[in-house]
């Protein structure tokens, strides 16, 4: 026995976090997991690592948590000139970096130039690709030009776009700029949590920055746990390990009426729709499209798939956007009768066995989706059944998420319809490249050059109010042609610990750009 | 000896280049790409301009070849999800898996060798038969709800033990880790300890049929010595050969059960590395595990010869 327990000591002497064996005080840590090892590094995609360098980094602007509309974080204010080019920022003074250096507007340019450089995998640069020239004038002003008037501009700024620390990076290559291993070993940022420690697989520590510009955090530390399996992020919760784990609906069951955990939905710019490949013989008409609109009961899907937790959506744009919302839509209703009415104007006959023919071609679709998430599946069933009904016949393909969206990329796209969503800076420009008869992200390959016109407009304008009318234009376009059948804005089901006070209410990406406000007993 | 173990050791070095072409082939067919060029928030523009800044449209033997002359150079390169170097991610992971797996094989062995033994001297007993049944439930166990039910037992109803990891956050002490260490070597082990058991009770049963067995017995020794000095030595090369396959399955680290109890080991790493089609961190823990299981093999092959006079290598 004790050569078992000497085994023990050795092995865990080995493990990295052991050697150091350091005890810390308990006082409110706010903890929540992520699926995998977060980069820590905002120049790389992913969720997990997006959430860590919200607490850790800060960017010009973020979110205002009512509104959704940008507002300063690191920018005091901006002003925009006449013709939309030029954007001017005030910075705030007194920022430090988290190694006690001084911020100012170089870092701010050293950042812009690293996102405009060809050679940096930053894997959002193609939202700012008008980015002409970036100067500072002064020590706490940044000027932007653009190519091209973009209304959207500070909205894209506060989208996982994080401000780096020129002075500890501004000697690195491109090549290390992949993979600054010196830099992650202590990531140094400007947001309301310093880092403290790293161990790889387990989780990533943050403790309060007293020196934080909004005021001094109101936790002690942040603590976001690599816990890639979704059951176990709810055990997890459930016994008071973690303190927030977003849930998909089909989850709400497993930590409703628990006394520890207190739910919290909020809408978030997101929507869900079953995408359909405009391209693709059948779908290109719209009286076909239209039909399956009506021939789905969308109501029955946001009560059983979505759990009641969102609203109908009847355009690409989300009511979370109030500005460019057109309210005045109302979604078609679930009309079978009209939807079959519809497929025999269209020349699709009910044969025999109910399944509709023209020319001796049954009306059919493969129906493709990621088998790994239970909310695309269910929509697909019920979409079967009830377009079943109206003698719409379809048949399954499953898939993994990548390879899907690989597909749909593909020109012209290789699939007919799939159930999937979109999450996307909340501005309605943030979409428009769904939308755009040219851009390579338009999978379902709709084309109206009316739309394109006005979501040029309403990218351009610099007036809210023209914009709010080219958007709600779109809006009614949309509705007319059907390009995809939007199903529901849902919102984020926020399963939080009783023991959280305040947790911002909104979306958890951009709450957690507020961490320094998040109060737990 | 030696002749034959350095013909052993140019076999798997063969065998293991072979491997890894195998494992490239496999990771570049996969349809979808790595992970890192589909962001849902990135537009086809920047999925284009990072694979060609990550080399990845280069054609798949040139980044092959590139990632074996990095290797032989004893650089196994960066990950391609994390961006930190892949002997790092592997050096940090390793450790939690052998702490995990040298727990569950202790665990195993000290129950399961005892418990096979007697179930095959007390044959058909009411003893035998429980343990027939209950190890034939216990291989059949899936880990991932089996362990599920572990922490929703031992850490949510009643909370006594953590529902996962490796350590609390901020308090890495010894202790902490044995608290951690409890629920996934108990589900670790579960399978292990059927197995072990099942082989130990029939190797146990060939080999107390035996002539010599018998002899033993009718000269008089004691019984237990019977048991223990004549039988359980010749029972042993069985149960040796489950362990040279056991020990790799484990380094490679019990992928399910280090996911469902979130152990930052070998096994978590290798199945979000997979996920991800990052391939210079799938490589590298392909390289690792298929050394220990050509080495493991090595050794147990030696290990024969000494257990089995018969046995000789020349």
């Amino acid at each position: 026995m004790r050569s078992l327990l000497a085994a023990f000591a050795v092995m865990a002497m080995l493990s990295p976090g052991a050697a150091t064996a350091q005890t810390r005080p308990a006082g409110a840590t706010f903890s929540l997991p992520i699926n995998d090892d977060p980069q820590m590094w905002p120049l790389a995609g992913g969720l997990y690592n997006i959430l860590v360098n919200k607490a850790l980094y800060s960017s010009l602007v973020r979110y205002d948590l009512k509104t959704l509309e940008p507002v300063g974080d690191l920018a005091e204010s901006w002003t925009v000139s006449e013709d939309g080019r030029t954007y001017t920022f005030a910075l705030r003074k007194n920022v430090k970096w988290h190694d006690g250096e001084p911020f100012d507007a170089n870092d701010v340019v050293f950042t812009l130039k690293l996102w405009t450089n060809k050679a940096v995998p930053f894997y959002l640069a193609n939202n700012f690709r008008l980015i002409e020239t970036v100067t500072a004038p002064d020590s706490s002003t940044v000027v932007v030009k653009l190519s091209k008037p973009q209304a959207a501009f500070p909205v894209l700024l506060g989208y996982n776009a994080n401000i780096l620390p020129e002075h500890l990076l501004k000697d690195l290559s491109p090549e290390q700029l992949a993979n600054p291993t010196e830099f992650l070993k202590k990531p140094i940022g400007t947001g309301p949590f310093k880092f403290d420690q790293y161990q790889p697989g387990s989780f990533a520590r943050m403790v309060r920055n007293d020196d934080y510009f909004d005021g001094k955090p109101k936790l002690d530390a942040m603590v976001f746990r690599i816990v890639p399996d979704a059951n176990s992020q709810l055990a997890l919760l459930r016994a008071g390990e973690v303190d927030l784990v977003v849930v998909e609906p089909f989850q709400l069951a497993s930590v409703a009426n628990n006394p520890g955990i207190k739910i919290q939905s909020v809408p978030i710019v997101r929507n869900e729709y079953i995408a359909l490949n405009n391209s693709y013989g059948v779908l290109a008409d719209k009286k076909v499209r239209t039909a399956l609109t009506y021939g789905l009961d969308r109501e029955l899907l946001m009560k059983t798939v979505f759990q009641g937790r969102g609203t109908i959506a009847t355009g690409p744009f989300t009511p979370s956007i109030a500005w460019a919302y057109n309210a005045d839509i109302k979604p078609l209703p679930f009309d079978p009768k009209k939807a079959q009415a519809l497929l025999d104007e269209a020349g699709w006959k009910a044969g025999p066995d109910g399944v509709r023919t023209k020319d001796g071609q049954p009306l059919a679709f493969t129906v493709l989706y990621d088998s790994s998430n239970p909310t695309r599946a269910r929509t697909a069933l019920i979409a079967q059944q009830q377009w079943n009904a109206i003698g719409v016949r379809t048949t399954f393909e499953t898939s993994e998420y990548r390879a899907i969206v690989e597909r749909m990329r593909q020109k012209p796209p290789a699939y007919e319809i799939n159930p999937n969503y979109l999450v996307t800076p909340p501005d309605p420009d943030g979409v428009a490249n769904y939308y755009l008869s040219n851009s390579l992200a338009n999978s379902w390959q709709y084309k109206n050059p009316d739309v394109d016109t006005l979501l040029d407009q309403g990218a351009t304008a610099q007036s809210r109010d023209e914009r709010a009318k080219a958007y709600k234009r779109v809006q009614e376009i949309i509705h007319q042609d059907q390009p995809i059948i939007y199903t529901v804005n849902p919102d984020e089901i926020q399963a939080l610990s009783a023991k959280v006070e305040t947790f911002p209410q909104a979306g958890y990406r951009d709450a957690l750009a507020w961490s320094h406000l998040i109060v737990k007993r | 000896m030696l002749p034959y173990i350095l013909r052993r050791s140019a076999e798997s070095i063969a065998l293991i280049l072979v491997i890894t072409v195998f494992t490239f082939v496999l990771i570049k067919s996969a349809p979808g790409g790595p992970s890192i060029l589909l962001d849902p928030n990135m537009t086809p523009e920047d999925t284009e301009r990072l694979r060609e800044v990550y080399g990845l449209n280069r054609p798949a033997y040139e980044q092959y070849f590139r990632w074996l002359w990095q290797v032989m150079q004893g650089n196994f390169g960066f990950s391609l999800g994390v961006g930190r170097p892949v002997s790092e991610l592997i050096g940090s992971a390793l450790p939690a898996t052998l702490i995990l797996s040298g727990s569950a094989l202790a665990l195993a062995l000290v129950v399961a060798i005892p418990l096979g033994i007697m179930a095959a001297v007390r044959r058909n007993s009411w003893l035998d038969q429980i343990l027939t049944l209950v190890s034939f439930f216990g291989l059949s166990l899936p880990v991932f709800w089996y362990g599920l039910l572990l922490i929703i037992a031992f850490a949510v109803q009643l909370p006594w033990l953590p529902a996962g990891g490796m350590y609390t956050p901020g308090y890495e002490t010894f202790g902490d880790l044995v608290l951690h260490l409890i629920l996934p070597t108990l589900a670790l082990s579960t399978s292990i300890m059927a197995e072990l058991v099942r082989y130990t009770r029939s190797a146990m049963l060939g080999v107390l049929r035996q002539d010599y067995v018998r002899t033993a017995r009718s000269k008089g020794v004691a019984e237990w010595a019977v048991i223990y000095r004549h039988a359980f030595r010749t029972a042993l090369i069985p149960i040796v050969t489950l362990l040279g396959m056991l020990i790799p399955r484990l380094v490679g680290g019990a992928a399910v059960t280090e996911s469902v109890f979130s152990w930052p080991g070998l096994g978590r790493l290798a199945v979000s590395a997979a996920f991800n089609q990052d391939f210079p961190t799938i490589m590298g823990i392909t390289l690792i595990i298929s050394a220990v299981v050509v080495l493991s093999s090595l050794v147990v092959d030696l290990l024969y010869a000494r257990l089995d006079p018969r046995v000789s290598y020349r």
